[in-house]
């Protein structure tokens, strides 16, 4: 066994620039699907991994999700708040509403989105990852105060709002407590565009009673997705309508999610492996030239007593150590570029994520690189180990 | 020339089993690239393509047009329809309500999107295509007839509504109920998917009706058809600024020109594109090394024969071209064979996207990516080519015509 190591060793040695180029050549293949395989996963972690933390939570809104689009079927009355409340397992319900109104800021008229709500709730939302750029978040107790998104302060008037100054919401007046900072790419149309109220305010702000989303935290995770579904039957059964209420544990979230962030990395990964069938035929081909070369040896090692089976071992041996070869130096350069990927993609989109390198990834990496080796290196190596010594030897 | 051109052919084809492995190394690198390219147009044409049957129209909402923002400001009068009828340029104006209402059929109750339109306004916002597919053009007919000015409580429904949505489907002539009064369905549209599936679940009824169910005479939508596409653009500033003074309020409205929409998505499809492209280029890459390799390894094996050529008089350009000339006759029969394989590729895979997702995408092959492959492919060649090729050049004839 060590005789077969040290012979496919010398014989990756002698063609130095020519085993270079099959091991650069899966590494490359290699380091390609590590590389995305990271980043994917960075980015699904900087966007689940903030969910993860409210597991408990169920969402429910009137409405339903076809595809990708969300269609409003109405909205929620407090007798179904009423009946989600007295739901067994349930520990904690809030409700939120939002709608446009007209909002004046010296003479000048703009409609708005206004969301009021529980204001400790929103602030586990927003008010943690976006942070406020001046003043102080909401109090439950501040009826004529309000929180602006970014944009509402900055683009959508003619003149910049400040802490303290006055706006007017369907006539009646609020102060400025707080400007949210300028979110980030994935908070970006969830506050920049928003002003942020009590639900009492709101409620009176909007001249309404109507609820656009519930926000209901469970005692015991595992039971979510019953609670889920009863919430869903407790409404549906108010408005005698089937179909009428989503509630969407986070937990079928994240789910939902990680199915869309893996056909997405599935494609990207089937794209990139086209460089690793390259790379294998790149391997085929310096094998067979490594057979070509060697037919007089092998001719020789048959007629002192090698075995075929010892002969096929021994050109699989040579093109599997290249392609380990090739996958570990892949595994070093995708974690590289993959860092380097996220490092600019973060920048670049204002999404702030690490590359996310998980250990089966890496092994996963090498383990494909040997396949390929293994598999590319078949063919030449029985065409090796059938030759006929006599043939062989006979070769100049 | 000539003489190192049938040189070329002589050591390719001596070595048949290692060019041929070149060769399929390129062929797949250049495939990949071209098959992506084709489907990215093809899917590119399936969705603007619906758009661009409609150029000259503009989508007029009373919203912000932003990604992720959902919901409306609120809602139009008769008032704009009149103020925007009367913009010069304006050929149609047209206004469509709609709200989800609850709609009953056996017992089941859904909440289902109207649409309050006039039925001699259907063409002007849907098109030709809907009517077309009506007619039978595209396989999947739909049934009954369309809207009448002069119809009371009747609709037309999207196919969702008849197939899918309850448990019983519905047919043409059949009643549902709308928000508590009956209507008679008189047609059944054709299966639109993809991109125009809102059409499939929602029911179509005229303005009088759409009125007197809904309550109220709110217009959600109003489509504009100009008559010059080129001031597409400043109609749809102006009709902004009418409707927004009629409404005492700034960016209530916003006019999308469907060149505009186009545009967008168009800037969106060139940036996946770009990234999938370069990601498959990856392949390129490896492809290179792989000719880089026979290429060495020719070299090396004619080290004997390059002496003898440099001793009798070969110059190193001589050489160099020889090489490079090897390189890029195996890279460009590689460029050709990926075109061909691409395209097939390409075909294939729309056809496997068509059955697994029921979306109509045909691969666009266009020349210029053909030709443009088998350019990049002979480029890479001849790049990868250029280190042997000047390694083999440089030799000293003495020493290479010692080698055994």
């Amino acid at each position: 066994m060590i005789d077969k190591f040290l012979m496919a060793y010398r014989s990756i040695r002698e063609r130095r620039t020519r085993s270079i180029l099959t091991v650069l050549g899966i590494a490359v293949g290699i380091a390609a699907i590590v590389a995305l395989m990271s980043v994917g996963y960075g980015m699904e972690e900087a966007i689940t991994g903030e969910l993860t933390g409210m597991a408990d939570m169920i969402s429910v809104f009137p409405g339903k999700i076809t595809g990708t689009t969300y269609v409003e079927l109405g909205s929620f009355t407090d007798r179904d708040v009423k009946d989600v409340k007295r739901i067994a397992g349930i520990k904690d319900i809030s409700t939120m509403t939002f709608d446009a109104v007209e909002v004046e800021y010296r003479n000048e008229k703009v409609p708005i989105f206004i969301i009021g709500g529980d204001t400790e709730e929103l602030a586990g939302f927003y008010v943690e990852p976006v942070g406020l750029k001046e003043g102080r978040w909401l109090r439950e107790n501040d009826y004529k105060g309000c929180v602006i998104g970014d944009r509402v302060a900055n683009d959508y008037f003619d003149e910049v709002i400040h802490v303290n100054d006055k706006l007017i919401l369907n006539g009646e007046k609020f102060i400025v407590v707080g400007i949210f900072e300028k979110a980030s790419t994935l908070y970006a149309s969830d506050v920049d565009p928003y002003i942020f109220l009590t639900l009492r305010a709101a409620k009176e702000a909007l001249q309404t009673d109507e609820i656009n989303y519930i926000m209901v935290r469970v005692y015991d995770i595992d039971e979510a997705e019953e609670i889920a579904e009863e919430i869903k039957e407790a409404i549906n059964d108010n408005h005698g309508l089937d179909d009428f209420a989503t509630a969407m544990t986070m937990g079928s979230m994240i789910e939902m999610m990680g199915d869309v962030f893996n056909i997405i990395r599935g494609v990207l990964v089937g794209i990139a492996a086209i460089a690793l069938v390259v790379a294998s035929i790149g391997i085929m081909n310096t094998m067979l030239m490594s057979v070509m070369e060697r037919t007089h040896e092998i001719g020789v090692m048959k007629a002192i007593g090698a075995k075929s089976s010892d002969i096929l071992s021994l050109f699989l041996l040579e093109s599997s150590m290249v392609s380990l070869v090739g996958g570990v130096v892949g595994c070093v350069l995708g974690v590289t570029v993959a860092i380097v990927i996220s490092l600019g993609a973060g920048t670049a989109l204002g999404i702030e994520f690490g590359a996310v390198v998980k250990p089966e990834v890496l092994f996963g990496g090498m383990a494909v690189a040997m396949l390929v080796g293994v598999l590319s290196g078949f063919y030449p190596a029985r065409k090796a180990s059938r030759m006929s010594p006599v043939e062989a030897v006979r070769y100049e | 020339m000539r003489d190192s051109f049938s040189l070329t052919y002589r050591n390719i084809s001596e070595r048949k089993a290692r060019a041929a492995l070149t060769i399929l190394g390129i062929t797949v690198g250049i495939g990949a690239v071209i098959a992506l390219v084709s489907i990215g147009y093809g899917m590119e044409e399936s969705i603007t393509g619906q758009l661009v049957e409609v150029a000259d129209v503009i989508m007029v909402t009373p919203m912000r047009m932003e990604l992720g923002t959902v919901g409306t400001f609120g809602s139009f009068t008769d008032r704009d329809l009149e103020a925007v009828d009367r913009i010069a340029g304006v050929k149609d104006a047209v206004a469509m309500r709609g709200e989800m209402e609850e709609v009953e059929y056996r017992g089941e109750t859904f909440m289902v999107q109207i649409v309050g339109i006039e039925p001699r306004d259907i063409t002007a916002v849907f098109g030709e295509t809907v009517q077309l597919e009506e007619d039978g053009g595209a396989g999947t007919e739909a049934s009954g007839r369309a809207l009448r000015d002069n119809d009371h409580k009747t609709c037309e429904i999207g196919y969702s509504i008849a197939k899918d949505y309850f448990d019983d489907e519905i047919d043409v002539n059949d009643r549902i109920t709308i928000n508590g009064s009956k209507f008679r369905v008189v047609g059944v549209l054709a299966k639109q998917g993809g991109f125009r599936s809102n059409v499939d679940s929602a029911i179509y009824v005229t303005t009088r009706d759409s009125v007197s169910i809904l309550d109220n005479e709110d217009i959600s939508i109003i489509f504009v058809r100009v008559r010059d596409i080129g001031e597409a653009e400043e109609i749809a500033a102006e009709i902004e600024e009418r409707i927004d003074d009629n409404h005492k309020l700034d960016d209530f409205t916003s006019a999308m020109t469907m060149g505009s929409a186009i545009e967008q998505m168009e800037s969106i499809f060139g940036i996946l594109q770009a990234v999938l492209i370069a990601i498959a280029s990856i392949s390129l890459i490896v492809a290179a090394m792989g000719i880089m390799n026979t290429i060495l390894m020719s070299v090396m094996e004619r080290t004997h024969e390059i002496g003898v050529m440099k001793a009798i008089g070969a110059k190193n350009r001589n050489i160099l071209s020889l090489f490079l000339m090897e390189a890029g006759v195996i890279s460009v029969i590689g460029g050709v064979c990926g075109c061909i394989a691409g395209v097939i590729g390409a075909h294939a895979i729309t056809f496997g996207i068509q059955a697994a997702f029921d979306v109509e995408i045909a691969a666009i092959v266009k020349p210029e990516v053909l030709i443009g492959g088998i350019a990049v492919a002979m480029f890479v060649g001849i790049l990868s080519g250029l280190y042997p090729a000047r390694k083999a050049s440089k030799m000293s004839p003495v020493e290479a015509v010692r080698y055994e």
